[in-house]
């Protein structure tokens, strides 16, 4: 092609101000999609305490235990226990309160400044014991405070709770109450899951399950496929009317739910399998596919003697490497993210739960995940910390996959579209 | 290896029929029983539960098979009727609805705007890492969806508030009241599939004629036009084919999407069909009532595609089938 000469009034004139437009757009989107994971990953990797004080917006933050908080120690360095008795004389309830920590702030209210404990146990009611001030009256002083004598009132709306704590030997130290937390990596969260057998075996399971019902239902919709390829095949219309009816009209969830009641499969690790292993839109992806080898090599094959199963084996999957690597992710991604059926056919059988249903009661249960914590304060934030790791234990796998496969799903979700 | 068809009538015209049919059936007896597996599960998994939507229209009872049961009051329809007059139904019949127009209304633009300005972008490999990015919300689960939304959500600890609140503004109850929880719905919900729904308009965009373009600069258009005149048009088959889809679907529900983002707060906004049936059915043991409403939902979902089919075809364009 002739250079200059008419070239020059298709020539594009470099980049515009609307491609800054639209490029500003793109970079926004892909803001919006990266940061929120972002957020979960920090959260997963921060400190407990940075999390309840919601000290986490980007980045994950930790504390440097020692020098952060102040701990009553015995004299021999160790942290000391304090055990509060706490009355509550509004209702005659009473509660204990045991906690290694304690943040003493100073709170300056009406020109008089008080030193206020505050215990980080979140095993306890947060209303009752979110903050437990140091009555004046009392004579507490910051710096020392002395066994079976310390009362504390609690004045939380109209409530008055009145309370002792019973305090074992012990020396306060003075800590300012700004406790900034700073830049960290904390991989307790992931330890603590990977620990736990329940998790671990979940995460393994699932992902046993996705592969295998990957593998089978690729196999499934290969079958089913081929044969409808045939032009010949007797009976074609009635096959594909059938399947294609399976399409738009399904008969329901309980009439679904009754048939796997009948057949025994309430329960059972195989519901997670069966019923959905073939998908008609998959098969019809297939099927485009296959129509799109040409006929000649097929005719060869079978001049050459090879029934149509060989023909199969030898011919169409090995040059349908594309689709099937197509359909392997889609059946695996649904797999994998699904866990609607587990929720309604397979309830009470915990030990096959898939991951994505263990993270769904773990979101919507207000208890923590089961945690034995030496530490018993901060259980709440790492509670949520976990809760991070674990979305992020069930997100990872995939989105390190499918960027890969691009060109693949691609080239699947067109096929599947022309069909239509 | 065929035996001469050239004779005459002599030839038993059955015998012909049987040994034609013998051979093919030796040839390709394989296809059959590749078919075989396909078959008996789409039998079992979905024509048999077929059976069992008759308990529509039968009494509720939760041991006897479908065929033992007695029928219904009302000629069979007392659990439809039953439905209507059940509040949760109603609302949960307005829920789909509502959510499902919202989602056509804002989710089906949206990534056909996507598709024409990734088409617009003329630095190709920032595209590339586009569309890369925009693709993963469509692989995440909907609990993983939900997880994040919650965190990033809430009222005083979420990202998004902690920012509102340092601008001054009040902090949203973003999933927490059911006025904003419907258009949270609605938002993550094309956040989740703009990007994937981009693909089949990206490939219908290569295949307009790029010389359409170049005759459109030598007209003098600039960009807008080209996109109003070209694109869109060149589009409209895609388009017309996806909305019947979509329109097919509009009483049809999502049950992972709701499940994963309600709360017990938004309850009378959040139960769709899907879990209304789940609720009173699976958990609620109401099999009659929930199959009722199942099949009333079906029967609609396939009227709807049967019409919005009939439309397009008249409008000029392809169908579906």
């Amino acid at each position: 092609m002739p250079e200059g000469n008419g070239g020059e009034m298709i020539k594009t004139t470099g980049a515009k101000v609307g491609d800054w437009i639209i490029a500003a757009i793109c970079f926004f989107l892909i803001l919006i999609c990266l940061l929120p994971v972002l957020n979960i990953l920090s959260r997963s990797l921060s400190d407990p305490l940075a999390l309840v004080r919601n000290e986490v917006l980007l980045l994950p933050q930790t504390y440097d235990r020692d020098t952060a908080f102040n701990y009553i120690y015995n004299e021999d360095g160790s942290k000391m226990l304090v055990t509060a008795v706490i009355e509550n004389t509004f209702d005659n309830r009473t509660q204990s309160v045991v906690s290694e920590t304690f943040i003493v702030k100073e709170v300056t209210e009406g020109g008089v400044t008080e030193t206020v404990y505050v215990p980080l146990n979140e095993e306890f009611d947060p209303l009752l014991f979110g903050k437990v001030e140091v009555s004046l009256d009392t004579g507490i002083e910051v710096d020392s405070v002395e066994v079976g004598d310390t009362t504390f009132i609690n004045d939380f709306d109209e409530e008055t709770l009145t309370g002792t704590i019973i305090v074992e030997d012990v020396e306060v130290r003075q800590v300012s109450s700004d406790n900034a937390s700073k830049l960290g990596v904390d991989f307790t969260a992931y330890t603590e899951i990977l620990k736990d057998s329940r998790y671990t075996w979940s995460l393994a399971w699932t992902a046993m399950l996705t592969v295998g019902c990957a593998i089978f239902s690729v196999l499934m919709t290969a079958i089913c496929a081929y044969p409808l390829t045939y032009d010949n095949l007797k009976g074609r219309k009635f096959f594909n009317t059938m399947i294609i009816l399976t399409m738009y009209f399904s008969a329901g969830t309980i009439p679904t739910y009754l048939l796997l009641k009948n057949l025994n499969l309430i329960n059972h690790p195989l519901v997670l399998v069966l019923p959905f292993c073939l998908s008609v839109f998959n098969m019809i992806i297939m099927r485009s596919y296959f129509y799109g080898i040409p006929l000649s090599l097929r005719e060869s094959a079978e001049l050459d003697g090879a029934g149509p199963v060989r023909t199969m084996i030898s011919i169409y999957l090995p040059l349908s490497m594309p689709v099937i690597a197509t359909l392997l992710l889609f059946y695996a991604v649904g797999r994998w993210n699904g866990y609607s059926d587990a929720m309604m056919f397979m309830n009470q059988n915990r030990f096959f739960y898939p991951i994505q249903y263990l993270l769904f009661n773990m979101m919507n249960n207000s208890m923590s995940p089961d945690v034995m914590l030496s530490d018993p304060d901060t259980m709440l934030g790492r509670g949520e910390s976990m809760r991070m790791a674990m979305v992020m234990f069930a997100m990872v796998p995939i989105i390190c996959v499918y960027p890969f496969l691009q060109r693949y799903f691609i080239a699947g979700v067109t096929l599947g579209a022309v069909k239509e | 290896m065929a035996a001469p068809i050239t004779k005459t009538s002599e030839a038993p015209v059955f015998g012909l029929w049987l040994g034609r049919n013998l051979r093919y059936l030796k040839r390709y007896w394989t296809l059959y029983l590749l078919l075989l597996l396909p078959i008996v599960y789409f039998v079992i998994f979905r024509y048999v539960p077929m059976g069992n939507i008759l308990l529509a229209f039968k009494k509720n009872d939760i041991i006897l098979p479908v065929w033992q049961v007695e029928w219904a009051g009302n000629y069979g329809f007392e659990w439809f009727s039953k439905a209507f007059a059940d509040r949760d139904f109603r609302y949960a019949l307005r829920n789909t609805l509502m959510l499902n127009g919202l989602d056509l209304i804002l989710g089906f633009p949206a990534p056909i705007i996507l598709a024409i300005l990734l088409n617009e972008l003329a630095f190709k490999k920032f595209k590339r890492v586009t569309q890369t990015v925009a693709y993963m919300p469509h692989f995440l689960s909907w609990v993983i969806i939900a997880g994040l939304a919650k965190y990033l959500f809430a009222p005083t600890s979420g990202l998004v508030n902690i920012l509102i609140m340092r601008m001054g503004l009040d902090a949203v109850p973003f999933l927490n009241s059911s006025f904003h929880w419907v258009w949270t719905y609605v938002f993550l919900g094309i956040w989740q599939s703009v990007g994937w729904n981009t693909i089949i308009y990206l490939a219908a965009i290569t295949g307009i004629n790029p010389e359409l373009y170049e005759a459109a600069s030598v007209d003098g258009a600039n960009r807008m036009r080209k996109i109003w005149h070209i694109t869109l048009p060149g589009l409209k088959p895609t388009i017309v084919v996806l909305l019947i889809m979509s329109l097919g679907r509009i009483l049809g529900s999502d049950f992972d999407r709701p499940m994963a983002l309600r709360n017990p707060l938004v309850r009378d906004v959040s139960t769709v069909i899907s879990i209304f049936v789940y609720e009173r059915g699976i958990q609620g043991l109401q099999f009659s009532l929930a199959t009722a409403v199942g099949l009333f939902q079906s029967v609609i979902c396939v009227i709807f595609l049967l019409a919005a089919n009939k439309i397009a075809e008249k409008a000029g364009e392809r169908g579906i089938w």
